[in-house]
């Protein structure tokens, strides 16, 4: 797995919505899921803003523009918070385990099996197994630290609940219907002479401004990617 | 009533009934909360996501007024409570994210300096506070939106069954909703449908300098908050049947009845009206079985209370000499007229006003009737807004103030409030 993410080491990504489509197409190509059903099983841009506000990520780069640019780290954070989420860890426990982790720490902390212990003993049952006492590979939660505040299922609920509002709010017209632009014409093809379409495979369709040039650069070109991913994936959920 | 948990008390119209013929009878079911809520000095947790409207008819006194409102709310909140602000008109903007109310002054400089524009994205207004919300729910405390408004929404999601539904949708969820309407407007058959919905309270600001009366008034039953998720279950004896329940409370998938939160110190009644089978004199019937349930404010744990409901027969001449129980008539006299502001409202809406306005004289000569027979305080008082909507209706000066004082005071006397 950690060989998977060193393809990703120096890829950027502009803008939050970026860099919780690459999160979340990354844990689509791993596989991964939430098995608590409690937390979103993959970030997006609210949560991504979250966890900043929160300082569990820390702020982009730079900014180019009004444009934040993400980077490797960013992505790894991210990983590894869904991971420690999956595992039913509240995010303030989450933020201490990871503040201060270098790179390394957080890669070895995403691609290793991690094992979360309630009970002194069992944890110490569990190092008796393996024959060690290491650390490093255990989380010990005292019994307040797992138990949120509020119960996860209602706190969450209402979360994705309000999120799915959105979504379905982005399928529906900002304004009222008699505002709405004639649905014949469809928002790519604004100047129409300008664009040329490309049929990908059976419905899907590229459309190309006629000026447009594509940069060599492979990251740039992966970034491209993501974004179709993306836009194939949200469909997919709809 | 210095009671420690809540209880059901029981009035039956008048102690006995006839014999030997099938009746109707009004049961009051009178749900007493606590006097105080818990351990004194504590009070749930309140986290509090404000939707304000900033469109552009909030300008002026209304916008001074709100930030006023909402500076209080802040000043009202402890360290330990949870404070979040968006301002609507067109668009969204998050004005504090989700926070401990700890730096107040910050926040209420942040409030000072909103200002009206624009239109209403009430839904997407709505939503974004509640997404503040669900950044820190409080565990076992109050997770509420306050939605202010003086306008209709017209930007986004408008469809008035769908919002409400979305707010009943997320009370179950935990997180309940209020509505605040100012002025004339609002749409009230959109706010108050709402809060009901929303397990919140609807209020109607008519002057804005109510507003932080309402506040807090808001805030106080949120503090006197002792229990949630209220339904109560009324199960008739075999040969009675439950005729209508004067509160018009809506159902659960189970038959249950959703009532509004409990508070403490503020008894609930509600009204059940039987059909009882004929009886023999001296003979006793349990009619129905009375079981609240509702979850604990401080605990998080479900309780269940049960009352029955017996009825005594005697001969019809012993009965004629019983006197009707004061707080029946009471509650009777109340719902009643609550549903006749229903009824009045749809005249308006038909363009009846006459029909309206005969409605609501006959309201005002049944509650002088009932304060004949019984006088209180709380009939003084209907007999006070009875006489102000004849008032409105009569001279028709502004049909949209006798619409919304109707559906408010409606919704209050549904709810003993």
């Amino acid at each position: 797995m950690v060989q998977l993410l060193q393809t990703l080491k120096h890829m950027e990504y502009h803008g939050v919505r970026e860099l919780a489509r690459a999160a979340e197409h990354f844990l689509r190509s791993i596989g991964t899921t939430q098995e608590k059903g409690t937390v979103a099983d993959y970030p997006n841009e609210r949560t991504i803003r979250y966890y900043i506000t929160e300082g569990l990520l820390d702020q982009a780069i730079e900014k180019r523009g009004v444009t934040s640019i993400f980077g490797y780290e960013h992505l790894l954070t991210l990983l590894v918070i869904k991971k420690l989420q999956a595992l039913g860890l509240p995010i303030s426990v989450i933020k201490d385990l990871i503040a201060g982790k270098s790179e390394d720490e957080l890669e070895k902390l995403f691609g290793e099996e991690i094992h979360v212990f309630t009970d002194k003993k069992e944890l110490d049952v569990f190092r008796a197994s393996i024959g060690h006492t290491d650390d490093s590979d255990a989380v010990l939660l005292d019994s307040e630290g797992i138990t949120p505040a509020a119960p996860p299922s209602a706190g969450n609920e209402a979360k994705e609940y309000l999120e799915s509002l959105l979504m379905e709010r982005s399928d529906r017209p900002e304004r009222l219907p008699a505002r709405r632009p004639p649905p014949a014409a469809p928002r790519l093809s604004r100047g129409t002479s300008d664009w040329r379409r490309y049929e990908i495979i059976p419905g899907v369709e590229l459309h190309v401004s006629r000026g447009f040039r594509a940069p060599k650069d492979l990251n740039w070109r992966q970034r491209v990617l993501v974004l179709i991913d993306g836009i194939l994936d949200s469909r997919e959920r709809r | 009533m210095d009671n420690k948990e809540t209880y059901l008390q029981i009035f039956m119209e008048k102690e006995r009934v006839a014999a030997n013929k099938e009746q109707t009878i009004d049961v009051l079911v009178r749900i007493v909360p606590p006097a105080e809520s818990a351990e004194s000095g504590e009070r749930p947790k309140l986290n509090i996501g404000i939707a304000l409207d900033r469109s552009g008819s909030m300008d002026g006194n209304k916008m001074r007024q709100a930030r006023e409102a909402a500076k209080y709310c802040v000043d009202e909140l402890l360290p330990t409570d949870a404070f979040s602000a968006v301002i609507f008109d067109g668009n969204v903007d998050v004005l504090f994210t989700n926070q401990p109310a700890t730096n107040k002054e910050m926040l209420k400089r942040g409030i000072d300096r909103i200002e009206a524009r624009g239109s209403t994205a009430l839904h997407q207004g709505w939503v974004q506070a509640g997404l503040q919300v669900s950044e820190r729910l409080s565990g076992g405390g109050i997770d509420r939106v306050l939605l202010i408004t003086d306008g209709q929404a017209n930007v986004g999601e408008t469809r008035t069954d769908r919002i409400v539904q979305q707010a009943k949708d997320l009370a179950e969820r935990g997180i309940s909703t209020s509505t605040i309407g100012i002025g004339q407007g609002f749409n009230e058959d959109l706010l108050v449908p709402m809060a009901e919905a929303g397990q919140g309270n609807a209020w109607f600001v008519e002057e804005p300098r109510d507003m932080v009366r309402i506040f807090e008034t808001e805030l106080k039953g949120l503090v006197a908050q002792v229990g949630n998720t209220v339904t109560l279950g009324v199960t008739p004896s075999p040969g009675v049947k439950v005729e209508d329940l004067l509160n018009d409370f809506e159902t659960d998938a189970s038959g249950r009845y959703i009532l509004p939160n409990l508070r403490a110190g503020s008894p609930l009644d509600v009204l059940v009206r039987l059909k009882i089978p004929a009886g023999e004199v001296g003979e006793t019937l349990l009619a129905a079985n009375f079981e609240l349930r509702y979850t604990d404010q401080a605990t998080q744990k479900p309780v269940t209370v049960t009352a029955m409901g017996e009825v005594a027969y005697d001969t019809a001449a012993a009965v004629a000499e019983l006197r009707t129980n004061d707080q029946v008539l009471t509650t009777v006299t109340l719902l009643t007229n609550a549903r006749a502001r229903k009824e009045a409202m749809e005249y308006m809406d038909e363009g009846e006003f006459d029909d309206a306005a005969s409605i609501l004289r006959m309201v005002a000569f049944a509650t002088d009737d009932a304060f004949d027979v019984t006088p209180s305080a709380e009939l003084e008082q209907e007999i006070e807004a009875v006489r102000d909507l004849n008032r409105l209706i009569a001279d028709r000066s502004n049909d949209m103030l006798t619409r919304k004082r109707m559906s408010y005071e409606r919704d209050l006397r549904r709810k003993s409030r």
